[in-house]
């Protein structure tokens, strides 16, 4: 335990010094938060496999290291290679270690009235005057010791604010980029963004996550939305982190009436990736797909922790995982579903599949189903295995190789996910590093 | 072309092939008959490569080389086809890429060009036409949602398609009704050409009013009982294989194909 508490004491240390940096470029009152949180991480500390939701996760590692924010170093764009090209027309976003940077794209075809940039930049200038409260809402979050973490040592993020009505015909992508902290310290890139959709907008949003293999970095963030009635946001995150990354992520959304998310995520590299997604339907006959697809190779381990909480009626919820583990490659999907008693005419299912391509690797998927009332229509499925031998005998036996057979069967296994991605150059980008695509 | 011999063969330590003689040369349709669990879908398994066989003794001769030590898509390339008993859905793989990559990988081997894209569709167009099956199913899953007449229809399509030296037919027929069976029989005798062979396994005399084999073989408890022309499938029709628990009568020996 000693260990623990000089952790804890570095950890004390480093976030003095962080807030009295904050307090000279921020309200007091979200500095206030921020030594909330810090107060709430020091009681609570990181979780351990002893707490049930990280009883598959090998956490060592991430809390080992004392990892914290760096300063922002301001226009430093780095070479993105490696990444998708940007969609044709879109906003790009770039944030380096956590911190704003670059833009690219044209803002003109983006309607006025629409809010779109830095978090950081909108809490210095106090503008728009409901953030400072919005961020007092993490006390809510789900998980143990990391959204804390991040309350209290956030540094950047986008902000996005869409009125009502406004379908946003300018997708907008959020490129998160982690590169060796110049000072040569462990970084800690802790973003923080805000999702905010009036009644009846519309937006594509996607996230790619990234980093250079050296960075030494730990990635800790937290992305907030909250649609309110009619909006829809269809939101893709892309993690690619390189074999030594560790990324923690929080997401939360909240739905009005008849609100609609789309959730779409790809975890394809990191040693360790763990999303928590948490969607509350709060109002009528709100709707929510939310599909994954992990590719676990050499030694990443890729943990997805989703949890709707249906407590508006007539709400319909989707879960679709699905894992490709390869070599000591390590993927979990957990998928809980809560209706409350007020969610009658509730219609929920999950599924998750995984696909063993090598006797080392390994998947777990678990469904939880909590029920509170009767009139409710929810179903789940989990199916892991090798790839079918039959398919694969089939194939061989029509002069395939067996390379080739299961290339083609594990392709015909995450289509389902891939093909909801957007545009169809995020799909390529997506066939071209599954395994055996010759990447 | 092909030679089996003394072929035994156990699964999970059950010994379903006990001894099999087999000679098939050039041209010549071979009908092997039996009841069901004679170890008839275990010889058509075991020679396009299936796992899960433990061969104890004997040896399978594939052109004078050991057909026991290739892949299975060694033997495909060389032209040995099994049209399966129970085709496999893949969904997410089309018909038509499945098609198109089976023939490539059996030209390749051939020392042949690749056929493209324009020169592919050509030749399936005609192919369908053969098999009477409409050119929307070959832009679905294989074999995905197919009634089981589609299924064993296409499995003939792609047997037309690779046009392999030596196919062999797992109950092709069994299940199909009258108009399929036609089709089926239609697609093996039109390609009957002097040259390629064909194993028929059947429960069921029916496909062979349509397809005459050379030569029947009665297999029954992994051994062949009997060896015969064309007109021992109909005395099995109407004696059924009851007759088999008797002594063997004057029949020929088997194996002499």
């Amino acid at each position: 335990m000693a260990a623990r508490f000089e952790q804890l004491d570095a950890y004390s240390q480093a976030f003095g010094r962080w807030r009295d940096e904050r307090a000279a470029t921020e309200p007091a009152a979200v500095t206030a938060r921020r030594e909330a949180a810090f107060g709430r991480f020091r009681a609570e500390g990181f979780p351990t496999r002893k707490d049930e939701d990280w009883k598959y996760t090998a956490l060592a590692e991430a809390t080992a290291r004392v990892a914290v924010p760096g300063p922002a170093e301001a226009g430093w764009v780095p070479a993105l290679e490696g990444l998708p090209a940007p969609d044709a027309g879109a906003l790009r976003l770039v944030f380096v270690n956590g911190w704003f940077s670059s833009e690219s794209g044209s803002r003109g075809h983006l309607p006025s009235g629409v809010r779109l940039g830095s978090l950081a930049k909108a809490l210095r200038e106090g503008d728009p005057d409901w953030v400072g409260d919005w961020l007092g809402r993490v006390e809510e979050r789900p998980g143990k010791g990391f959204p804390a973490l991040n309350q209290a040592f956030f540094t950047d993020g986008c902000l996005l604010e869409v009125p009502a009505g406004l379908e946003l015909e300018v997708p907008i992508e959020l490129v998160f980029v982690n590169v060796p902290r110049r000072d040569g310290l462990a970084a800690a890139a802790c973003p923080r963004s805000l999702i905010r959709l009036g009644a009846g907008a519309r937006v594509r949003l996607t996230e790619i996550h990234a980093g250079r293999p050296n960075a030494r970095s730990l990635t800790n963030r937290t992305t907030e939305i909250d649609l309110a009635a009619g909006a829809r946001l269809q939101y893709q995150r892309l993690i690619m982190e390189p074999a030594g990354q560790l990324h923690l992520g929080t997401v939360c959304a909240s739905l009005a009436d008849g609100a609609g998310l789309q959730s779409l995520v790809f975890a394809l590299g990191g040693r360790l990736v763990r999303e928590t997604l948490q969607v509350t339907l709060h109002g009528r006959r709100a709707d929510t797909v939310l599909s994954g697809l992990s590719l676990a190779r050499d030694h990443s381990h890729l943990d997805h922790q989703v949890e709707v909480r249906h407590l508006g009626p007539a709400g319909h919820s989707e879960q679709l995982y699905k894992a490709v583990a390869e070599d000591h490659g390590r993927a979990i999907y957990s998928g809980r579903v809560q209706v409350a008693e007020a969610a009658a005419g509730t219609r929920a299912r999950q599924t998750g599949r995984g696909l063993l391509l090598s006797p080392e690797a390994e998947v777990d998927a678990r469904p939880h189903l909590e029920i509170h009332t009767d009139d409710v229509e929810c179903a789940h499925g989990c199916t892991l295995g090798p790839v079918a031998g039959e398919a694969l005998f089939y194939l061989r036996s029509r002069g395939l190789s067996e390379e080739e057979a299961v290339r083609l069967l594990v392709r015909a296994f995450v289509t389902e996910v891939v093909q909801q991605a957007q545009p169809a150059a995020l799909r390529e980008f997506i066939e071209g590093r599954l395994p055996g695509a010759g990447s | 072309m092909l030679k089996i011999r003394n072929l035994h063969v156990s699964v999970e330590d059950r010994e379903v092939l006990k001894g099999i003689d087999l000679e098939v040369a050039p041209g010549e349709v071979h009908a092997i008959m039996g009841p069901n669990g004679s170890g008839k879908s275990t010889l058509a398994n075991l020679l396009a490569g299936r796992e899960g066989y433990r061969v104890t003794a004997g040896q399978v001769l594939w052109h004078d080389r050991d057909l026991l030590a290739l892949a299975p898509e060694e033997r495909a390339r060389d032209g040995i086809f099994l049209a399966f008993q129970y085709p496999v859905e893949v969904p997410g793989v089309t018909n038509v890429y499945l098609l198109k990559a089976a023939l490539n990988a059996r030209r390749r081997h051939q020392g042949l060009p690749e056929v493209d894209a324009v020169e592919f569709l050509d030749l399936v167009a005609d192919k369908l036409k053969l098999v009477d099956m409409p050119q929307e199913l070959l832009y679905r899953g294989v074999n995905e949602g197919f009634s089981g007449g589609e299924k064993k229809r296409n499995e003939i399509l792609q047997m037309a398609i690779l046009e392999p030296r030596l196919a062999i037919l797992d109950e092709t027929d069994s299940g199909l009704d009258i108009d399929a069976l036609r089709i089926v029989a239609e697609g093996v005798n039109s390609m009957r050409d002097g040259d390629r062979a064909f194993i028929l396994i059947t429960h069921y005399q029916r496909l062979l009013n349509y397809v005459v084999p050379d030569r029947v073989h009665v297999l029954a408890d992994g051994r062949i009982q009997r060896s015969g022309p064309a007109s021992l499938a109909q005395t099995l029709e109407a004696e059924g294989y009851g007759w088999l628990e008797r002594p063997a009568g004057d029949e020929a020996p088997a194996g002499t194909g």
